[in-house]
């Protein structure tokens, strides 16, 4: 192999990786237009949903997924935090719920001016506890589709 | 029983398959009722065009699966209970329709889940990501390769296609550790790769074919496994992940050449910035047939004696740098090597490599849509280098 051509792409690992560097933490969250802007007090939780979702998947997946209730948001959720490797821990659900909550009330034109507070804690087993409504579909992600 | 017989049981790889139907079967009877149905559907499509330019009166189809590729993935989930679901996906790709997962779920605990029918097995850290809407290239690590890679037909492809799809029954379970180290593991048997009895490798073609039904080719079930441990600093806004994986078998239907895979892979997520590694390597035996002299393009060893077996290991490291919400940057170098004999037919010598390096980038078009424009350069040991420039567009449903 030639040592130019090493050269070459290390040079744009390392460019790549310091422009990414440099504008990740300022890059402004840009989210389809119906559901406007993301409030201040949600950026933490936005941030913590994009970290951990975008190991497996992009961020498309659950943004794009026809979810509509809470309680199937929390059902999902639980299953990605028993997906190998995804580093989702009960601390952080409460996060990323808080801001799927707040996503889903925005596409579907509910209000969010007294928001349903997302669990402070998702219990790790099995099983989250049953939803007394039927949730549309949406798959679960991270093998595949 | 007498003992020798016993220990001659215990070493079947069908007992072990046999047992933990019934053991799953047990469990069945003692677990919740189904409580309902609710019904998921997602999937995939990614259409792409692979350039590769014609060269010395070949055309670049000789030496790749160029053009215009669409692949196709389509899933439904059904879960009856927290403790119980069904999972049925279609793919399309080069191959035309597979059945890619067709699978129960038995979930006990986080700790214990029984997975039982047609899945990919834990192995390694890519097969979770092979679908081309959620791995950020336009094609997949060489070690992972199932088609796209230039001179595929000479390597047969990487170490173990992604996806690699098999009947039976896996085990595992996740833990945590307090809230920030994840401990997750997996033991299967499945029908293990194919090949034929003269085999000189694996044969992808009958691994993937529905024209054999997708049975075991050898009645005897190949095992393995994956151990792998994430620690989540959420607090430093770093993941890191190291994972190992195992598996053996044999592939011809006599029952007497054998595999061994062994990898490793680790993970690392600082802010939003991706880093990834693996190294994966493959044992495999061949038949030397009646006359290794006519059959193999090298002589017998120091002692006089033909190696029945080669090495083929491989690795890729990749980063993807985020430098907006819509646009992410990727770079990756990859890598194969074979060691060991070749058939006479064969453009490889006894000892060849190939290190690709590939760098790219996808847009969000929003609302699910991507174009990933990647550019890639080859460096064969055994043939002329190749660069390869592909065009994709891919929706997730």
């Amino acid at each position: 192999m030639s040592t130019e051509l090493t050269l070459w792409f290390g040079g744009i690992a390392l460019l790549t990786t310091a422009c990414g560097g440099a504008q990740v933490n300022a890059s402004k969250v840009e989210l389809p237009a119906e559901v406007g802007e993301l409030p201040a007090d949600l950026e933490d939780d936005y941030r913590v949903f994009a970290t951990n979702c975008s190991k497996c998947h992009g961020l498309e997946r659950p943004l794009t997924a026809p979810v509509t209730d809470h309680g199937h948001w929390e059902r999902y959720v639980a299953r990605m935090m028993r997906t190998p490797g995804s580093g989702i821990s009960a601390a952080e659900a409460p996060n990323i719920l808080a801001f799927l909550f707040w996503y889903t009330d925005k596409r579907a034109g509910r209000s969010n001016e007294n928001p349903e507070p997302a669990p402070a804690v998702i219990e790790q087993p099995a099983a989250p506890a049953p939803q007394p409504e039927p949730a549309p579909a949406v798959a679960p992600q991270g093998e595949g589709t | 029983m007498k003992h020798s017989s016993f220990r001659t049981l215990l070493r079947d790889a069908r007992f072990w398959a046999l047992a933990s139907l019934a053991l799953v079967t047990l469990l069945a009877v003692v677990s919740p009722f189904a409580e309902g149905q609710d019904r998921n559907i997602a999937g995939s499509v990614q259409g792409s065009y692979m350039y590769l330019h014609d060269r010395d009166g070949q055309t670049a189809r000789d030496r790749s699966l160029d053009g215009f590729i669409t692949e196709m993935s389509l899933k439904i989930a059904v879960d009856f209970s927290d403790h119980i679901s069904t999972n049925v996906k279609i793919c399309f790709g080069c191959h035309g329709f597979e059945v890619g997962m067709a699978y129960v779920d038995l979930t006990i605990v986080d700790e214990a889940r029984f997975r039982i029918g047609r899945f990919s097995p834990s192995f390694g850290d890519f097969q979770l990501r092979h679908d081309p809407a959620n791995h950020r290239t336009v094609d997949k690590p060489l070690p992972y390769d199932m088609g796209r890679m230039a001179r595929l037909r000479e390597w047969n492809m990487g170490i173990v296609p992604a996806p690699y799809v098999d009947n039976g029954i896996e085990f595992g379970g996740t833990h945590w550790f307090g809230t920030q180290l994840q401990v997750d593991y997996a033991v299967y048997t499945v029908g293990g790769f194919r090949g034929d009895n003269d085999g000189q490798d694996i044969d992808w073609i009958q691994q993937r074919s529905g024209g054999a039904y997708y049975l075991d080719n050898n009645s005897r079930p190949a095992g393995g496994g994956r151990l792998s441990a994430t620690l989540d600093l959420a607090d430093a806004d770093m993941t890191y992940t190291i994972g190992a994986s195992g598996m053996y078998g044999t592939y011809d239907p006599n029952n007497t050449l054998s595999y061994a895979l062994g990898g490793v892979d680790v993970y690392a997520r600082i802010n939003r910035v991706e880093l990834r590694a693996e190294y994966l390597m493959r044992r495999t035996e061949f038949n030397l047939g009646d006359d290794p002299g006519a059959r193999f393009k090298y002589g017998p060893g120091k002692n006089g004696k033909y190696d029945n077996f080669f090495l083929k290991d491989g690795f890729y490291v990749e980063a993807v740098v985020p430098v907006s919400q819509r646009i992410e940057l990727v770079g990756r170098w990859d890598g194969l090597r074979r060691f060991g004999n070749v058939p006479v037919t064969s453009a490889l010598r006894k000892e060849s490599a190939v290190l690709r390096y590939t760098a790219g980038g996808a847009v969000s078009l929003g609302y699910g849509v991507r174009i990933k424009v990647f550019g890639e350069y080859y460096d064969f040991s055994d043939f002329k280098d190749e660069i390869a420039a592909t065009v994709a567009v891919v929706s997730v449903l």
